[in-house]
């Protein structure tokens, strides 16, 4: 998805903790309510589970894990952000997976003159999975690169240290 | 791509592979006039349709292969080994066009396309010039069986009766029966009266059906074989009769054309008994026997009994015995199917929380015919094995030609049937072995003869059902596998510890390990080392197991074993703290009951069954299930490949149909090799789906298999 050509972007924001995050709208498929997540035995830390769209098996990712923050119990604001992702390993596959967030924010535009890069101080991030950050009065919005972040062969790498690490 | 297109183009898939089967059939016995027949008949066919839908370059390969089929036809030349190759040549860049919609992907292909066609020229020249060269005045002998006479007197004019009754879908096959009959008028002189009792009223009519039929005279001095090929496009969509009826051109005689007239009003129609009887009484002379016998005789022109399911059962009653049905329509049926499952699930769930009578008789009801309307589903999406087998007959016969090795290919068991989705990815996988075993397995004639074989290899490939799979065996009476070779081979990949002990079945099963090639030159057909991992691979994607079992000198068997359908299994539903699993039915044995105390009580995880000791698979251990585990559990015993083991869960809680969904981009982690996939409950929740043979292995610890 190339974002050169358009210069103003609709982004979805979402809240980890006190930490606002934006994911390009292109990638969002929909927002759903959490309902009953099946845990899967042997999966990586960051693997919630599964749950049920429609009739589909969703895998869900615990984003505050994957970014490193603790995990919490689901609250009423608790939402699952289904993204479709391009899988780098294989050209045009794409794979469907949850994102489990605190909350979800709002729907807004910026064009790419306002978003800026990265700081090099003071992020706990990957900065690989931050494309860049925007500024909203107090607050700091990252633009989160979703491919990167949720790319399969970041689960399988993640998996196999993870497994190293328990083992 | 308009619909007509895309029949022509699998019209023409099904006929490429008639044509290979034919060959192959040729190739072991050169003389089989009707093989004979077959090819050119398709030959023909391909010609018209291909130049009908512009497929120019299909059509000028077999505009002059039927002109060589034609020549071996009238006997004028003998099959040979180069017509063969040609044709084989031929069948190849078909497909390939096929596949490209007449395009030559590269210059390569094109120089070959075009070399091709030139032997095929040059051999259609060749024999053109012999023919010619041989005495025109022999006596040409026709081909029809059932006339064997042979024609002197090239004058002699004798009149036909020509019954053509087009079945009622001639006309969506692209043919125009006005034509043939034009044709015909082009052979001699020619009398036609149209039946048209068969047409229904105006609104009942359905514009692509035929209701048409022609009784034709013809008086003509060709032979009745040259009037058959008039009809030789529609020859599987009509009744053709031909009779002789006279040894004179019977339409001079204005008599018998009234005759005929009044006959064609009347109800009965023309038919050759009337024929016959007006001709009979008509002669002052009572008509020959020869003649009489003449009339007797017909050629019925029949499709030969084919797979193709367009299959007319009579011409009286246009019953279909079988309709081809495309295949996306199956999958979303079966789609619906497994929907309906699902909601089936949601339907007993909810007439259970509600004490009612009558919904619980309706469920149930509806969980019985569920039963019956998924079965036959699952019945309609199998296609036998021999739709893939004959793909391997073609690969032998290159292969074993390409590296001069003689050997017998036979297969067993092609009416087995397995799910399609199953079969289209299954033939790649056996594609593989089935070279492997040219390559590796099948030793050149001389070091078999040392060896103290025959000269000539023998691979068999069968498939049957057991145990409620599908196994497929490919057999080769080649060199086998030397254990110590791939544990050489191992040790010097670095696969292998020189000290692991290793038996010699698991030594052989090291072949399927990522980067293992024993050949000791890598030949184009196999020996990348890309191969057995990426087979072992495809074939657990089907949720199938693959063995190897080999000895030295004596050959290789490989095994593979898949299930009957891919998307529903029966199984048990069972719960471990609040997570439901599902295992399949096929493997589970009994059922019984334990104490909690009990399980960390027995020694080196096993518990005593009936008697006997028995290992134990904990899967709220082993899952790192939390909670308190209820003081009684319950175990269920499965046995896979004659292991028995007790795999132990908080509660079973009954039969349970179930679709599997595949876990998505779970199933890509590591760590899921336990799981099937997942199903989806009636209350909405996921279950996730055991993979009991795996269990069974990873209990076991067998590392190798």
């Amino acid at each position: 998805m190339s974002t050169e050509s358009v210069s103003i972007q609709s982004y979805l924001s979402f809240k980890l903790g006190q930490e606002i995050f934006a994911a390009n709208v292109l990638t969002v498929n929909e927002v759903l309510e959490v309902g009953k997540i099946t845990k899967v035995p042997h999966a990586p830390a960051f693997m919630r589970g599964v749950t049920n769209l429609r009739g589909t098996v969703l895998p869900v990712i615990d984003t505050r894990v994957k970014f490193g923050m603790t995990p919490v119990a689901e609250t009423q604001d608790s939402c699952i952000i289904v993204l479709t992702i391009a899988q780098n390993a294989e050209a045009g596959k794409h794979i469907v997976i949850g994102a489990l967030v605190d909350s979800v924010v709002e729907v807004f535009e910026a064009s790419q003159e306002q978003i800026k890069p990265l700081p090099a101080m003071g992020v706990r991030y990957n900065a690989n999975f931050i494309k860049g950050t925007f500024k909203v009065g107090e607050d700091f919005i990252m633009f989160l690169d979703i491919d990167k972040v949720f790319s399969s062969e970041e689960l399988v790498v993640l998996n196999s240290s993870e497994e190293v690490a328990s083992a | 791509m308009d619909s007509l297109h895309e029949k022509f183009l699998e019209e023409v898939t099904e006929f490429v592979a008639d044509l290979e089967n034919a060959l192959l059939e040729l190739e072991k016995n050169p003389e089989n006039q009707k093989l004979i027949e077959k090819v050119f008949r398709i030959m023909h066919t391909l010609k018209g349709t291909s130049a009908m839908f512009g497929f120019d370059k299909i059509g000028n390969l077999t505009h002059d292969l039927e002109t060589i089929y034609e020549f071996i036809r009238e006997q004028k030349t003998a099959l040979s080994e180069e017509i063969l190759s040609l044709t084989f040549a031929s069948i190849d860049f078909i497909k390939i066009l096929v596949d490209t919609n007449n395009e030559l992907p590269t210059e390569e292909y094109k120089l070959k396309y075009e070399t091709l066609l030139f032997s095929i020229k040059r051999k259609v020249d060749i024999l053109e010039r012999n023919h010619s060269a041989i005495a025109e005045t022999a006596n040409d002998i026709s081909v029809s069986a059932e006339d064997a006479e042979i024609v002197l007197d090239e004058k002699k004019i004798v009149t036909y009766y020509i019954q053509f009754i087009p079945a009622g879908h001639l006309l969506t096959t692209g043919v125009n029966p006005l034509y043939m009959i034009d044709d015909v008028y082009a052979l001699g002189e020619c009398k036609v009266f149209l039946r048209n009792k068969n047409v229904p009223d105006l609104l009942q009519i359905q514009e692509e059906s035929c209701y048409l039929s022609w009784d034709i005279f013809l008086s003509t001095s060709e032979e009745k074989s040259t009037i058959a090929e008039v009809f030789l496009f529609a020859e599987d969509a009509c009744t053709l009769k031909i009779h002789k009826i006279a040894d004179k051109p019977l339409l001079q005689d204005n008599a018998f054309i009234q005759k005929m007239k009044e006959l064609s009003v009347v109800t009965e129609g023309i038919s050759l008994g009337s024929i016959t009887a007006y001709l009979h009484s008509a002669s002052k002379e009572p008509a020959r026997k020869e003649e009489k016998a003449e009339a007797k005789k017909e050629v019925v022109v029949e499709d030969e009994p084919k797979v193709s399911l367009s299959k007319i059962a009579s011409s009286k009653n246009n019953s279909l015995t079988s309709i081809r049905v495309a295949s996306r329509k199956l999958d979303e049926m079966m789609n619906v199917v497994s929907e309906l499952i699902t909601m089936q699930a949601r339907l007993t769930l909810f007439a259970e929380k509600n004490n009612s009578a009558e919904l619980t008789s309706i469920a149930e009801n509806f969980d019985k015919l569920l039963r019956q309307l998924r079965d036959n589903s699952l019945k309609i999406c199998l296609v036998p094995m021999e739709t893939i087998f004959s793909r391997f007959q073609r690969l032998v016969r290159d292969l074993s030609k390409d590296l001069q090795k003689n050997i017998v290919f036979s297969t067993e068991g092609g009416e087995t049937e397995v799910d399609k989705s199953i079969i289209e990815n299954l033939s790649d996988p056996i594609l593989h072995l089935l070279r492997n075993s040219i390559d590796h397995g099948i030793e050149d004639a001389e070091t078999r003869i040392r060896n103290g074989k025959s000269a000539q290899g023998k691979i068999h490939l069968k498939a049957f059902y057991s145990e409620g799979m599908v196994q497929i065996v490919i057999e080769d009476d080649g060199k086998g596998i030397d254990p110590k070779r791939i544990r050489e081979k191992a040790i010097e990949k670095g696969i292998l510890n020189e000290t692991t002990p290793l038996t010699d079945k698991e030594a052989i099963n090291l072949i399927f390990l990522p980067g293992f090639s024993t050949a000791q030159k890598v030949s184009e057909i196999s020996g990348r080392g890309v191969g057995m991992d990426v087979v072992r691979q495809r074939i657990e994607e089907l949720r199938g197991e693959i063995y190897i079992d080999s000895k030295v000198n004596k050959g290789t068997t490989m095994t593979i074993k898949l299930p009957l359908s891919l998307s529903i299994i029966d199984g048990i539903l069972v719960k471990a703290d609040d997570t439901c699993f599902v295992i399949p039915l096929s493997a589970v044995d009994k059922c019984y009951e334990i104490r909690h105390d009990e399980i960390h009580a027995g020694f080196n995880d096993l518990v005593i069954i009936d008697g006997e000791q028995v290992p134990f698979y904990y899967l709220r251990e082993e899952f790192a299930i939390s909670g308190e585990a209820p003081a009684i559990e319950q175990i269920i015993t499965i046995t896979y490949e004659g292991q028995k083991i007790a795999l132990i869960v908080d509660r079973i809680v009954g039969e349970y149909q179930s679709v599997l969904k595949p876990l998505g981009a779970m199933g890509i982690s590591k760590g899921q090799e336990l799981l099937l996939g997942a199903t989806i409950m009636g209350d909405g929740t996921v279950a996730l789906v055991l993979d009991s043979g795996k269990i069974v292995k990873q209990l076991l610890h067998k590392v190798f298999i």
